[in-house]
């Protein structure tokens, strides 16, 4: 089954600055899929087109079948934005319970897993300070947990680890394998290939807007010497020479 | 219809802004104004009543709070969707199964409660004068809170559906400055541009404070009941608007 699927997707800003081009996509249930590429290749418009935040100029793109449009699959979905915007003013549990609330948690289980989750990323012992306190590092583990609380299928991540010192991205490896084994389905876009290279099943390289290359790590590693990087470079390379 | 979320959105958007040092600020100004004219009504009551005028200093003290509230109006309403989206939080809540106008009524109903709350302390603050110090009020008082909350409601909503397109500060100051009545009264009596007027935002009706300087009839029921009607048919068009726009809006 396709959770993420996309067609002839296209966003074009004003006349001129064309950000994405006829992006044909398929991400299947339970996998790992990385997507890379330099910075302004389309990765973020990508993962905007696919969380409705902006309207693509022609072609379609569906969350578990149903158009990005509505709202219903989105029960299903967890988003780590590259940049943790969190409302200041709350605790890290009353935050919590915010996002649990709109995602349609019951009151009892909420509260369970705000405990839970508090606890996995590490912000149990400052359940009483104010978000506008915590330091970065803080605030992603804190953008993680929100992503998490409803127990998503899919979890979109943009640029994860842009932010993270090397014990969060140790962290953030070990999570994402650990959401594998549960069969979760999660989409990556980085472009810190060696982060992408350890856990996705597959990866699709952009550049300029263009979906350049899709390739199976799975069978592409056994059959290949050449790491992530390399593929990735002799894909952008072949492009510019 | 899922009104849980509706709900969810407007009671964060009341405690947001009760952290907001601006509207704070604008309470805390308010509330040294109500001491002040209580100090006065204590002080030297006596001397006003004797003179006559001590309802007029009532009125004084409604014609500055509406203005702080207009000011609270315009904040509320501007600042609602704005801040989430120049702040980038609005993506982990659109990343839910909420959809845009559950997002926007719920910031709208916080901001309406806000108002609400606003004109019922107003109220509330001057039944206390009234009673305390025996006053001897205009007529036209009894109304000054409820037509106070018509004209907020009409700032907020035109701050909201203006802040939707430009930068807030500029949908403040064009909320502020919006209200053509004024033209249409003393320049454009008759002729087809008239008719412009029942369509644009005018706030002076409302203002019981105007009415009483310049001596104009004071309202009845059926004046009440009409500028209340306007209002709400104003400001529904408005929110309707917003919901327009905010259904096409980009937010990354």
């Amino acid at each position: 089954m396709s959770v993420i699927l996309t067609e002839k997707l296209s966003k074009t800003y004003g006349s001129q600055t064309v950000a994405l081009t006829d992006l044909d996509l398929e991400v299947r249930e339970s996998e790992v899929f990385g997507l890379i590429g330099p910075n302004g290749s389309g990765k973020s418009t990508t993962i905007h087109l696919l969380l409705n935040f902006i309207r693509p100029s022609s072609g379609t793109a569906q969350l578990f079948g149903e158009p990005v449009t509505g709202s219903k699959h989105r029960q299903r979905l967890g988003y780590v934005p590259e940049s943790i915007n969190l409302h200041m003013y709350h605790t890290g549990p009353s935050l919590l319970k915010y996002y649990g609330q709109l995602s349609g948690l019951r009151p009892r289980a909420l509260s369970q897993r705000i405990g839970d989750l508090l606890e996995y990323v590490g912000l149990d012992d400052v359940p009483k300070r104010r978000v506008r306190k915590y330091s970065k590092g803080m605030k992603q583990r804190l953008g993680l947990a929100q992503a998490l609380l409803h127990d998503p299928d899919l979890l979109i991540l943009d640029e994860p680890t842009s932010n993270m010192d090397p014990v969060g991205r140790r962290e953030f490896r070990e999570l994402v394998l650990d959401l594998k084994k549960k069969g979760k389905t999660v989409f990556i876009s980085s472009h810190i290939l060696s982060e992408l290279g350890a856990v996705c099943d597959r990866v699709a390289i952009l550049q300029r807007g263009i979906l350049k290359r899709v390739e199976d790590l799975r069978t592409w590693d056994e059959a290949n010497d050449d790491s992530l990087e390399e593929l990735f470079f002799k894909t952008i390379d072949g492009e510019e020479s | 219809m899922n009104l849980t979320n509706v709900g969810v959105v407007a009671i964060d958007y009341l405690r947001a802004l009760l952290h907001r040092r601006l509207l704070i600020a604008l309470v805390i100004v308010v509330v040294f104004i109500a001491l002040i004219f209580f100090m006065v009504f204590a002080t030297v009551s006596q001397v006003l009543q004797e003179s006559g005028q001590l309802g007029f200093v009532l009125v004084v003290f409604y014609g500055i709070t509406s203005f702080c509230g207009s000011l609270v109006a315009i904040y509320v309403g501007a600042s609602a969707v704005h801040t989430e989206i120049s702040q980038g939080s609005i993506a982990m809540i659109l990343a839910r199964p909420v959809s845009r106008w559950q997002f926007l009524l719920g910031k709208y109903i916080g901001a309406v409660a806000v108002l609400l709350g606003y004109s019922l302390a107003m109220a509330g603050l001057m039944a206390v004068y009234i009673l305390v110090f025996d006053l001897d009020v205009f007529p036209a008082m009894r109304f000054a809170p409820w037509m106070t909350f018509c004209q907020f409601l009409i700032m907020g909503t035109l701050a909201l559906v203006l802040s939707t397109i430009m930068h807030p500060s500029i949908a403040a100051v064009l909320a502020f400055f919006s209200d053509l009545g004024w033209v249409f009264e003393f320049f454009v009596t008759e002729g087809p541009f008239f008719y412009i007027s029942y369509a644009l935002p005018s706030y002076s009706l409302y203002n019981v404070w105007i009415q009483l300087v310049s001596a104009t009839p004071l309202y009845g029921w059926k004046d009440l009941t009409f500028l209340t009607l306007y209002a709400f048919d104003l400001s529904l068009i408005f929110f309707l608007l917003a919901m327009w726009r905010m259904r096409y809006k980009e937010v990354n």
